[in-house]
């Protein structure tokens, strides 16, 4: 085509549509041990996942909190390229499960509002809430906020028990009936942050109104 | 004055990795005073959206041409699709898809937008936005002409040229690719189609080249693009 012709220049460049992601991690003593040496396996296991696939990388923005002693914001939101990798999660102190969901929900909340200052597009915020025990602190506004965010379709939560002396009906009032709380299979730690870049990845990759089919859990939930 | 209209879809690339058809339709037609462009992209999520939206690409530019008004178009769509839907015994949701559709008559036009997706013109050799649908709080959230209560979401106008050269009509894929919508800007390659399309009859030539770039859109956007461009003069 003689006179026509048309470059890469001619288009403009969209930020990607974002998928924010929040860990909220049990890390108080009872996770001492193998629980713990297995959940930083699982985190790294995350963080190279996202790393290697195109779509979550440049979509995935993840924040980190943990309770074991204090609520501690670990990561704060970041794309995939920019999570401290030298991360190593230490177990200790007690369970303070209603203030980490707290400043994970306010962490969710500002990130929003950072969306859409700059304009980006963003998918239905996650929240992954992961627990071997009972909270030692009040869960009742933390409790009340999520549900609030789930009746609004505002937010999806993956709550996920750790072991027997996990307290799934207290991780039941993060939740809807329709998603309810799983156990994690043995210490599969591995296998469900396995499951949850899959899980990411395909929301990033998913077109306007689809449902978006999340990937087979039989591989680190007790069914 | 002179009626030229021009569109293209093209395949994206999440598509064509999964062995998938194009979920976006096209249909454009002129004659000497009258034109009319529809675009239409098919739900990723629904199983025959590329038969619902071949359907609604059709039927729109029938409709619009017979000037029908925009509820009993709306009204004639949901009935065929759903006869349709009963015939292939599948949901109506299957065969959900979006639609955007410009038609001019001499100096008047009019439009409807349902779903995602941009209407653009250009006036005063500067290109703006007519529609730009209906858009959810999050990325996958959007409507379709098969949706409960479409009624309630489609956008419709009216309006006289009044130095109106051109409608850009596109879909959600094409968008991403050629509006920066922060900056409320539009990329230079549609000033530049427009300038072809002034300078030549061969627009399968045209189509033909844009196909063959379709790597570069592949770097802006993973989803089917389309484009229809009703020009005067």
């Amino acid at each position: 085509m003689e006179r026509f012709d048309i470059s890469i220049d001619d288009l403009v460049e969209n930020p990607t549509t974002r998928v924010p992601v929040a860990l909220v991690l049990d890390t108080s003593g009872s996770m001492e041990g193998e629980p713990i040496r297995e959940l930083n396996e699982g985190y790294r296991t995350f963080i190279k996942e996202l790393e290697e696939d195109e779509m979550a990388r440049a979509s995935a923005e993840v924040c980190v909190i943990t309770f074991g002693g204090t609520v501690k914001l670990i990561q704060d939101f970041v794309g995939v390229d920019r999570i401290n990798k030298n991360v190593v999660f230490e177990a200790g102190g007690e369970t303070p499960m209603g203030s980490a969901v707290l400043l994970a929900l306010e962490k969710l909340e500002n990130r929003k509002k950072l969306y859409r200052e700059a304009g980006i597009d963003y998918h239905q915020p996650w929240m992954v809430l992961m627990t071997d025990g009972k909270p030692t602190d009040s869960i009742q506004e933390a409790s009340r906020k999520t549900q609030e965010l789930l009746e609004n379709r505002k937010l999806v939560v993956f709550p996920v028990g750790i072991g027997p002396y996990a307290d799934m009906e207290t991780l039941k009032k993060f939740t809807t009936q329709n998603r309810p709380p799983l156990r994690l299979k043995g210490l599969k730690f591995r296998e469900f942050f396995l499951w949850l870049s899959k899980s990411i990845s395909s929301v990033s990759r998913s077109t306007p109104g689809a449902n978006i089919k999340l990937a087979d859990i039989s591989g680190w939930a007790e069914l | 004055m002179s009626l030229t209209v021009f569109g293209f879809s093209v395949i994206g690339l999440r598509n064509r990795k999964l062995g998938l058809k194009c979920q976006d339709t096209h249909r454009v037609w002129a004659d000497t005073d009258r034109a009319c462009v529809v675009v239409c992209d098919g739900a990723g999520s629904a199983s025959h959206s590329f038969i619902g939206s071949l359907m609604v690409c059709n039927l729109v530019l029938n409709a619009m041409r017979k000037e029908m008004e925009t509820e009993a178009i709306i009204r004639n769509l949901r009935e065929r699709l759903s006869k349709k839907a009963k015939a292939l015994n599948i949901d109506l949701s299957s065969l959900a898809c979006t639609l955007l559709a410009v038609y001019v008559n001499k100096d008047e036009y009019r439009y409807i937008h349902i779903g995602d997706g941009l209407i653009a013109y250009n006036k005063d050799g500067k290109i703006q936005v007519l529609s730009e649908g209906f858009r959810g709080e999050y990325a996958n959230e959007t409507v379709f002409v098969t949706s409960k209560n479409v009624e309630d979401y489609v956008i419709s106008g009216n309006g006289s040229l009044n130095g109106i050269t051109t409608f850009f009509v596109m879909s959600d894929g094409m968008e991403q690719a050629v509006y920066d919508r922060k900056r409320n800007m539009f990329g230079n390659i549609l000033y530049k189609l427009v300038n072809y399309m002034s300078d030549t009859q061969d627009l399968k030539r045209l189509k033909r080249f844009i196909k063959r770039k379709s790597n570069m859109f592949y770097e802006r956007t993973f989803d089917d693009f389309t484009l229809a461009i009703l020009k005067r003069g």
